[in-house]
């Protein structure tokens, strides 16, 4: 594979240890009736495997499409939120499902090469992992930490070297990206277990709970099961740093798994300074200020100029800019504004 | 309130806060910050003219935004910050000597002071007209510097420096007019008089290279080539680097305009691209430009200083030298060319607008005015930079 190729900007990071001894708590309740194994993709993907997460895009599309044969099977188990060790700790608690979840995919996708994506700080967390995957000669690629590592599109950049446009199935680059959760639902299927319940976390107050939730919940029902109250002025987000979307009522099986209590943002919008600091650290190389007055003016040719369609939404941009411009906000709107356009 | 975990942004950068507005004045406070190290120079070579004019300006623009402020939508645009860190600029880029009242000894004009508040208002004035940062083109601190530089340009030529042995609390006005070749007019001379604090020059370095460069033969007695321009007429060099040299306040110390832009790069406020392709392409402007070798009886002979490097690398180095320290080049540079006013926000054309800068404000010194060159180039170039953006668009990662 060689080094990692880098992207430029994001927002580097200090790795933190796992606080204590960090569980999922299962709030599924009892084990249903044991599922036959599935022999096929299509009986997995009958079972329920669900996901449409920033990490691994559309998992049961990429499943379906991945049948007839993808060249690299990515598992992408990066964690790129500060304080949000969700796919280190699957790694560690549920090694042989991920294992085995990685094992059946790059089988029936008739992947050539197998690669995992983990933190480089992950290295020393994951012994039984790495000794479960010795023998599908899978490639690892130790990555440091930086945000937004962890998007599907920055993962096949640095470890496929290959340009996966946000939106898209990976498929069509002749790739499957799968993450923990998916990875670990494939593997509890095929431990004859039922898909209904997904691998969540949630952060509040600087303390992050794991869970094992209903697929069916939503983040809100999640929130009250796992005793975190919302204070006043608090709502619940999927998203860290300024790519928050208001999620409260949002279902956790088929979307993100990682949700943040938090105060809603102050955006104050000033006048851009034109700093340049939201195009410096930008991962992506979009031209955000473009973009933000490409919404102003409801310029659809100077959004594309602007690389509109590369945008992953990560919100460092806002994060950086010392205006508090809202251009994840706007960057949202015009993709909404080119979606309905194109319909 | 949770921030963003514990992400941590490089050292440089400011803290995320919840407000834009606290965000935005540290923002610009750190600008200011970086504008103390030109103004602490100007401060001991021009002594309090030099910071009473400064702070005479900085208020009067501030009052005048606060009125600019009130009217329309973009008033509200305008940020006390931003008003403060522009009048900073155009108080570095002013001479010390208008800051007088009825002292024929510092500025023939009796009200010299009026030129200061007429900028300080002009600037308000333009800065709510351009509007927001987004769209605009001109830095209004250079459309207010060329405004009155066209209305009372010779009263804005500097002439007078403390001498080291007052600095920072000698009178500007107790000056003493040195006669000479400027070689013996050395700032770190002891050769002052002890009624004296200051010395007046009547011809600044940047006059005399204007009228070398231009083949104004009549300014220039007793100049015959390159050799006699930089070893006779021309002040040494370490004057022009430290500030012996009467200048504007900020500008005339190339060292600590150097050390005041060095701390903008390290703050991650300015791109490290914008004044070394600058600096660098000025210099390479200079060297490939045709200037005059030698002046006979009834002709001037013109070369390109690069083919002639080999025989004479010390003059041709000199030269340049001179047009990098006598000019404002530097402060161009790193304070004006890399604010995001005026400079292209994505990194190819950036780099792109700085070379072209450097070969232009070479050009405009060389052929224009050595003391205006770089802020004509600045102001032709800005105009351009929407079409740089428009032709050098990066190619997404993704």
């Amino acid at each position: 594979m060689g080094k990692p190729l880098e992207f430029p900007g994001g927002l580097a990071w200090a790795p933190q240890a796992l606080a204590g001894r960090a569980r999922f708590t299962d709030l599924a309740g009892e084990e249903p009736a044991a599922a036959p194994e599935p022999g096929s993709l299509d009986e997995l993907l009958a079972m329920g495997v669900g996901g449409d997460r920033l990490a691994a895009p559309d998992v049961p599309g990429q499943l379906r499409r991945a049948e007839p044969g993808v060249r690299a099977l990515v598992c992408n188990l990066v964690d790129h939120e500060p304080g949000v060790a969700l796919n280190t700790l699957l790694g560690l608690q549920y090694a042989r499902e991920l294992a085995r979840g990685m094992e059946f995919c790059a089988r029936r996708c008739g992947a050539g090469r197998v690669m995992v994506a983990v933190n480089a700080s992950a290295a020393g967390s994951l012994p039984e992992l790495l000794r479960l995957c010795s023998g599908m000669r899978a490639v690892w690629a130790w990555l440091p930490e930086r945000y937004p590592r962890g998007h599907a599109s920055l993962v096949v950049y640095s470890v496929l070297r290959k340009r996966l446009k946000p939106g898209t199935c990976p498929t069509t680059i002749g790739a499957a990206v799968l993450d923990g959760a998916a990875l670990w639902q494939i593997g509890r299927a095929l431990a004859g277990r039922r898909i209904d319940r997904v691998p969540v976390a949630l952060r509040h107050a600087g303390e992050t709970r794991y869970a094992l939730a209903p697929a069916e919940w939503t983040a809100g029902k999640l929130a009250e099961a796992l005793g975190v109250a919302t204070p006043a002025g608090m709502e619940l987000y999927r998203g860290d740093l300024a790519a928050r979307v208001p999620a409260q009522e949002e279902a956790i099986g088929h979307g993100e798994n990682r949700f943040h209590l938090a105060q809603p943002l102050h955006i104050s919008p000033a006048a851009c300074t034109r700093c340049g600091w939201c195009v410096q650290y930008c991962p992506t190389g979009v031209q955000p200020a473009v973009l933000l007055e490409a919404a102003q003016q409801q310029d659809g040719l100077l959004a594309e100029q602007g690389g509109l369609r590369s945008c992953i939404e990560c919100g460092v941009c806002e994060h950086v800019c010392p205006s508090r411009l809202p251009l994840t906000a706007a960057i949202r709107t015009l993709k909404q504004d080119g979606n309905r356009r194109e319909r | 309130m949770e921030t963003a975990g514990s992400v941590e942004l490089s050292r440089k950068r400011l803290p995320p806060s919840a407000s834009a507005d606290a965000h935005l004045a540290r923002y610009y406070l750190l600008h200011a910050l970086a504008a103390m190290f030109p103004l602490s120079a100007g401060a001991m070579l021009y002594g309090r003219r030099g910071l009473s004019l400064m702070a005479l300006l900085v208020l009067t623009t501030l009052g005048c935004g606060m009125l600019w402020r009130r009217i329309g939508r973009r008033g509200h645009a305008l940020r006390y910050g931003q008003l403060l860190w522009w009048a900073l600029l155009l108080g570095l880029m002013l001479p010390a000597h208008l800051y007088a009242w009825a002292e024929p000894a510092l500025c023939p004009e009796k009200h010299a002071w009026a030129i200061v508040v007429g900028a300080a208002v002009v600037l308000a004035g333009v800065s709510w007209a351009a509007g927001p940062s987004g769209p605009m083109r001109l830095h209004p601190v250079l459309v207010t510097y060329l405004m009155v530089q066209a209305l009372f340009g010779p009263l804005l030529t500097p002439r007078l420096v403390l001498h080291y042995s007052h600095l920072g609390v000698g009178e500007l006005a107790r000056a003493q007019p040195l006669v000479g070749p400027a070689r013996e007019q050395a700032w770190i001379s002891d050769r002052l008089h002890s009624d004296y604090d200051a010395i007046r020059l009547e011809r600044t370095a940047a006059e005399k290279l204007t009228a070398y460069t231009r083949a104004q033969r009549e300014d220039l007695r007793g100049v015959m080539n390159l050799l006699d321009l930089v070893s006779d007429a021309l002040p040494s060099l370490e004057d022009l680097v430290v500030g012996g040299h009467p200048g504007p306040i900020g500008v005339s110390s190339v060292v600590m305009v150097l050390v005041g832009g060095l701390f903008l790069m390290y703050r991650g406020l300015i791109d490290y691209k914008i004044p070394l392709y600058c600096i660098s392409f000025a210099f390479l402007g200079v060297l490939l430009m045709p200037v005059p070798v030698s002046f006979s009886q009834d002709t001037v002979q013109y070369a390109v200083l690069l083919t002639a490097l080999r025989q004479s690398p010390l003059e041709i180095g000199a030269f340049a030298g001179y047009q990098m320290t006598a000019t404002p080049l530097v402060f161009t540079a790193f304070f004006l060319a890399s604010s995001g006013t005026i400079a292209p926000i994505n990194p190819r054309a950036k780099a792109v607008f700085a070379a072209l800068l450097g070969l232009l404000a070479a050009a405009a010194q060389l052929y224009v005015s050595a003391a205006l060159g770089p802020y004509l180039a600045l102001m032709v170039l800005g105009l351009c930079t929407p079409w740089l953006e428009r032709w050098w668009v990066p190619r997404p990662l993704v």
